[in-house]
């Protein structure tokens, strides 16, 4: 396990007011953290699994093509095996029946991984407050980020992602296992 | 039978049916608005107009008030009609404001329904609409007169119904409206039916006030909490928990799943009719008093430590078995407060009886006469009454004695209301009458205050001349001599062949006894209204030391709460379990009491509140509330009803019947009970009078979205409970009697009662303004005499120099001497001047003063 | 072989040369149609008080029971909605609401109003409630139109069970239960 960076400070964010000798040689040589670069070559290219299970997945379709083309942020990389995948994008509703596939998948993804419920049925259930659907995503898979709308727009998943890959960068250690 | 033709239907009725009648019952929806089944016809609204042809003559009539004859043709939907429905309804709304949104009836009010069915769309009145004044005539009603339609059914039911005439329709033409005729709290105990009579928001209940909408609610059936009569009521909640979606599925702030929302009536004509009293409908919100216990605590060196389920079943258990073991089973007592389930009952006596083993157990008032027996037991070898509420409407002479029914069991007076509208005699035999004995009452007797016995001896010796059946022990008493004592005259009139005898459980030992003998004698019947909510069915289930095993008597009687208190003080009794009843505040005797308390090695207290007898306690248990378990509840009458539970247990209490199984399934290792209706069916088989009643337990929730709305013929028409069945074997008894003592002093004292102060009112937040807090009434002149006013605080002195810091308040109808308290004394401990042997009544030595 | 890769190469540097399509996303935005329906906003009145009065209509239209609302009378000096009630807790859950607008059709005080903000993706599973606070504008706020009425038509309803037929028919189940005798009322 490799832990260098305990600050909790980003390296590429100039703080101003810090005049020391480290602020200024931040400023001018690269130089950086193993675990900061980790984190910032993940950011940039997070490589979904796209689990599209019901409407949503037309509308992560459409984030993906060239009208609002997600491979401009280094996500184009679907990745239909979990081995591969670092990013699980849980479009639709989730049932019983997929419940434990679900989380075999997620299971089989290797670390470090994170998960976006896209649209109110993976987020909670959505109008399926019914025997048949699990009330959300999270009781099966820890979720990182939810974005609603049903579905949700193109640019509302962008921006779901963008949000997590804030949260990444936040991210007090890089996760290496 | 003649037939007619309704919509194109042969169509069969009774001669003297209006077109209303027969159209509704043969499920064809006529729209009304001042019609109701119970209330005289109005005609007033003409929603309800149909096209009749009859003998070649076509015309609009209303059906309400027409009645149908041979040959009639009857339309219900033309073209013509609806035309004539729709300008009706654009002229209730010419006035009415268009404020649904805020009103508190949108989603259940007539016009709002038959507007979006017959009326226009849109209005084509230009001009300002009228404003009235809103009126706030009770606490908890509120009358928006810009929204009345003035259908006369609010007038109707008040003056025709609840006999009161503080409201009423009055003034002309633009001017008329409804509303109080005087600017006071409305006199009637039942005025929160208006809410439900009245077919539009124009009266809202302030409790419900812009809580809820009617597609929010679930609908619980249930019984009412605060007397003996089982009044039927729906209880509304909000739908919550495995019910309900949205926010509080995603950690949102769903707070009030707890909350009962409002209560409304369920018809039940064997009980309480379409009416429920203001008491039942509007008290409600004491399950969320923050006087709740919310979790077991047990004593330890002398503070109570929060302590969890466990340990207080091993506490209880170990101590109940170390003072049994040491002093005997009898060392142990337990006592009762009425309140609970039959369920609950039936295990609080087996744990007590059977797995202790100790027979003294009672639920009665700590009194000297007590300990003789159960007076109607007594007589008939059975703890009931022969009559019930439906004979009451029925009977032709009824004697109602010292009961003061507007206080304790408003809905008989309904009864009696009906009564006397049929022709019936009702003679009031009281230590005072008001105005509330006056609606009904064709003839009223006053009696002394000391002269209750000799009064309700005298009738049993009238009746006994009369018919001549001899009394053992009475001979030597003369009627003139019991008349002259008890301050009556010319009581023949009220006494005679197949009278009903209406009376309570707290008059004394004789004169429960004489009236039970005498209804006997006349071949009449009696009700006895028992005083705790439940107080019929705990003594059925045995938590009553002159009842054993299966509702049968006991062969050797234990000790009666009198006993129990005398006992302890001479250190007899080494434990006490309390269940549901606090005897300091509630029972007369409050020092002696105590000193018998204080003398008990190891309490049990057993209750929802905080209250005086909890800081003796060692170890207190929180129980569920009435709303909050579900069971059957024996009422006053013996008819076995069925409450579900509308809401959950408030923190960590339990319901009675759970506590009492588990402590049996620690004590005696047999598996605990696993639902209630398992102890359901072991009363059914194991008590006498209850064996073979079915009591139907569900069929509660009714779901909010139904997929459709049931037609008329097809509403549900919910459960009918039976009547315990008992079979009485009247015996000849004897009589001693011996005169009241009385007490000097320069007033007296009296316990009496009032609607709104009994241990669930005291806890509700919402009725404040009702109260009688610190309240004790006096006549005007005695008033006066000491120099007060109406609603001054002034000090209570007793024969030792105690003070008692009270309000007084004048009341022209009681006895010049007399000083009216109110039980129970959660407010002020005037029960510390009462004692075990007067009934209710106590000398105040000295003076009121400022 | 060749002759299909040259065809689809010449398809694709067609493009290259072409107008780019590709929406620059958080730089550049698409104009939303008028009646795009995303976040909703509780409006106030122009004198600053709130258009809602807690009738809950919205809370009954809604097809997921997203909406949560508790009313209470208002303090009469110092009112904070016109009418008599207020919300005192509105609360819209974002995990059920699929953003179908009914709630807004169902208004009748134009309080509700749907905007066109769909930048709505939040960390937690709580942060998805959203409380009156979050969603009630500035007093000031030029008000949204809330095409109240646009699908609107005539309503048909069929007559309910009033409570005096209930109770008519509870009455007459009775009175056959116990026999013949007048009504004893
Ligand atoms: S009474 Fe009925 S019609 Fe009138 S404002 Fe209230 S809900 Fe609307
Ligand atoms: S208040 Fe209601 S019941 Fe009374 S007259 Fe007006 S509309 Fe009818
Ligand atoms: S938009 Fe639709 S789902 Fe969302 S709150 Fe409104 S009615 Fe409910
Ligand atoms: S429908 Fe409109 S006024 Fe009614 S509660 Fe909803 S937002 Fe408030
Ligand atoms: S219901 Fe017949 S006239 Fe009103």
């Amino acid at each position: 396990m490799i832990r260098l960076e305990k600050k909790g400070r980003n390296p590429f964010i100039v703080y101003g007011e810090e005049k020391s000798i480290e602020e200024q040689l931040r400023r001018n040589i690269l130089l950086t953290t193993v675990d900061a670069m980790l984190k910032w070559s993940r950011r940039n290219s997070l490589w979904p699994l796209p689990l599209g299970l019901a409407c949503c997945a037309i509308e992560m379709m459409g984030a993906f093509f060239a009208r609002y083309d997600m491979a401009r942020f280094g996500f184009e990389v679907f990745r239909f095996s979990p081995r591969q995948a670092d990013l699980m994008i849980v479009a639709g509703t989730v049932t019983r029946k997929m419940a434990p596939i679900v989380k075999r998948l997620y299971d089989q993804m290797s670390e470090p991984k994170w998960v976006i419920a896209m649209g109110a049925c993976a987020m909670a259930g959505g109008p399926y407050n019914s025997y048949a659907v699990v009330q959300g995503v999270d009781n099966l898979i820890p979720v990182d980020v939810y974005v609603p709308g049903c579905p949700p727009r193109p640019e509302s998943l962008i921006y779901g992602i963008m949000k997590l890959r804030e949260k990444i960068k936040q991210e007090r250690e890089a996760k290496i296992l | 039978m003649p037939k007619f033709t309704l919509n194109g239907r042969e169509v069969e009725f009774k001669q003297g049916e209006t077109i209303l009648q027969v159209a509704w019952r043969e499920g064809v929806r006529i729209p009304v608005f001042c019609y109701h089944p119970h209330l005289p016809v109005f005609a007033g609204c003409r929603m309800c107009l149909v096209e009749v042809e009859l003998r070649g003559r076509k015309g609009l009539l209303p059906s309400c008030a027409t009645q149908v004859s041979e040959g009639m043709v009857v339309n219900t939907e033309t073209e013509e009609v609806r035309k004539a429905r729709r300008d009706q309804i654009e002229f209730l709304l010419l006035n009415h404001p268009l404020e649904c949104p805020v009103c508190d009836a949108g989603g259940e009010c007539d016009l709002q329904n038959l507007t979006f069915i017959y009326g226009p769309s849109e209005s084509r009145y230009q001009f300002e609409k009228t404003e009235k004044e809103m009126v706030f005539a009770h606490p908890y009603l509120q009358l928006y007169p810009n929204r009345c339609i003035l259908c006369n059914r609010c007038v109707s039911f008040y003056q025709e119904i609840s006999a009161n005439d503080d409201w009423g329709l009055f003034g002309r033409g633009h001017d008329m409206r409804v509303g109080p005729y005087r600017d006071k709290i409305l006199e009637s105990e039942f005025s929160g039916n208006m809410i439900e009579v009245c077919p539009l928001g124009a009266i809202t209940g302030r409790d419900y006030r812009f809580k809820s909408r009617p597609w929010e609610h679930r609908v619980i059936n249930s019984i009412s909490p605060h007397d003996s009569i089982g009044v039927n009521v729906k209880v509304y909640a909000r739908i919550g928990g495995k019910y309900s979606r949205g926010a509080v599925v995603s950690g949102g702030t769903r707070t009030d799943n707890h909350e009962i929302l409002r209560v409304n009536m369920r018809p039940n004509y064997d009980v309480n009719d379409p009416w429920i009293d203001d008491r039942t409908r509007f008290i409600h919100s004491f399950v969320n008093s923050t006087d709740r216990i919310t979790q077991p605590l047990v004593k330890k060196e002398g503070e109570f430590k929060e302590s969890d389920w466990e340990e207080v079943y091993d506490t209880v258990v170990d101590k109940l078995k170390k003072i049994k073991d040491t002093y005997g089973a009898d060392a142990v007592a337990a006592l009762a407060g009425g309140r609970g389930s039959n369920e609950s009952a039936y295990l609080f006596s087996k744990f007590v009886k059977e797995i202790v083993g100790s027979r003294n157990i009672d639920i009665r008032p700590p009194r000297e006469d007590f300990t003789l027996g159960d007076p109607v037991f007594d007589v008939l070898d059975g703890s009931f009454s022969t009559a019930t509420l439906r004979d009451l409407a029925d009977a032709k002479n009824i004697v109602v004695f010292g009961t003061e029914i507007k206080e304790t069991h408003p809905v008989v007076g309904l009864k009696l209301v009906s009564a006397r509208k049929r022709g019936a005699r009702i003679h009031y035999f009281g230590k005072w009458a008001g105005k509330a004995e006056r609606r009904w009452a064709t003839r009223i007797y006053i009696y002394n205050i000391y002269g209750e016995e000799e009064a309700a001896l005298a009738i049993l010796k009238h009746a006994s001349e009369t018919h001549g059946v001899p009394i053992p022990g009475l001979e030597n008493l003369s009627l003139q001599d019991l008349l002259e004592k008890s301050g009556l005259s010319g009581i023949e009139e009220a006494i005679s062949e197949n009278t009903v005898f209406v009376f309570d459980d707290n008059l004394p030992y004789l004169v429960q006894k004489a009236l039970a003998r005498a209804s006997v004698i006349l071949n009449g019947k009696f009700l006895l209204l028992r005083n705790a909510p439940n107080g019929q069915g705990f003594i059925d289930m045995g938590v009553s030391p002159v009842i054993g095993k299966g509702g049968m008597r006991e062969a050797v009687p234990g000790k009666s709460t009198y006993e129990i208190f005398e006992a302890a003080k001479k250190g007899e009794i080494k434990a006490l379990l309390i269940y549901n009843v606090d005897p300091l505040t509630e029972f007369p005797a409050r020092d002696e009491i105590l000193d018998g308390v204080k003398n008990i090695d190891f309490i049990v207290v057993l209750d929802s509140f905080w209250n005086e007898i909890t800081g003796y306690a060692d170890v207190v248990i929180p129980l569920a509330l009435h709303y909050e378990e579900e069971g059957s509840y024996t009422n006053t009458e013996g008819r076995v009803q069925w409450a579900d539970r509308v809401i959950q247990p408030y923190g960590m209490s339990k319901e009675a019947w759970r506590v009492f199984s588990d402590l049996i399934e620690r004590c005696t290792g047999e598996k605990a009970y696993k639902s209630v209706v398992e102890v359901t069916e072991e009363i059914v088989k194991n008590i006498e009078p209850y064996r073979g009643i079915k009591v139907p337990p569900g069929e509660s929730f009714e779901e909010p979205y139904p997929d459709e709305i049931p037609s008329l013929k097809n509403i549900k028409v919910v459960y009918r409970y039976p009547l315990a069945r008992y079979i009485a074997s009247p015996k000849e008894v004897t009589f001693e009697y011996s005169s009241m003592e009385k007490r000097e002093g320069r007033y007296v004292l009296v316990q009496s009662h009032h609607l709104y102060k009994t241990v669930y009112t005291l806890r509700s937040e919402s009725a404040a303004p009702l109260i009688p807090y610190r309240v004790v009434e006096m006549h005007p002149d005695a008033l006066k005499s000491e120099g007060l006013k109406d609603g001054d605080s002034a000090v209570l002195i007793g024969p030792r120099n105690q003070e008692y810091e009270v309000v007084v308040r004048s009341n022209g109808s009681i006895p010049e001497n007399v000083i009216r308290v109110f039980a129970p004394y959660l407010d002020y401990g005037l029960n510390s001047l009462l004692d075990f042997k007067g009934f209710g009544r106590a000398s105040v030595a000295q003076t009121v003063r400022r | 072989m060749i002759g299909p890769l040259i065809k689809g190469l010449t398809i694709t540097f067609k493009y290259i040369f072409k107008k780019k399509f590709t929406v620059q996303y958080p730089e550049e935005r698409r104009e939303l149609p008028p009646r795009a329906k995303w976040l909703h906003i509780l409006q106030r009145h122009e004198d600053g008080k709130e258009r809602c009065v807690a009738c809950m209509l919205c809370a009954s239209a809604c097809p997921t029971e997203a909406i949560y609302i508790v009313g209470e009378e208002n303090d009469l000096e110092n009112p904070i909605s016109h009418g008599e009630r207020y919300a005192k807790v509105w609360d819209l859950d974002l995990g059920r609401c699929m953003f179908c607008g009914y709630c807004v059709e169902a208004c009748p005080e134009e309080a509700l109003a749907m905007t066109d903000e769909y930048e709505l993706a939040v960390p937690t599973r709580k942060d998805l409630v959203l409380h009156k606070e979050d969603l009630l504008v500035e007093p000031g706020t030029p008000p949204v139109k809330t095409w109240l009425g646009f699908y609107r038509k005539e309503p048909i309803g069929a007559m309910p069970v009033t409570r005096p037929m209930e109770v008519h028919v509870e009455y007459e189940e009775y009175l056959k239960r116990r026999g013949p005798r007048e009504a004893h009322e």
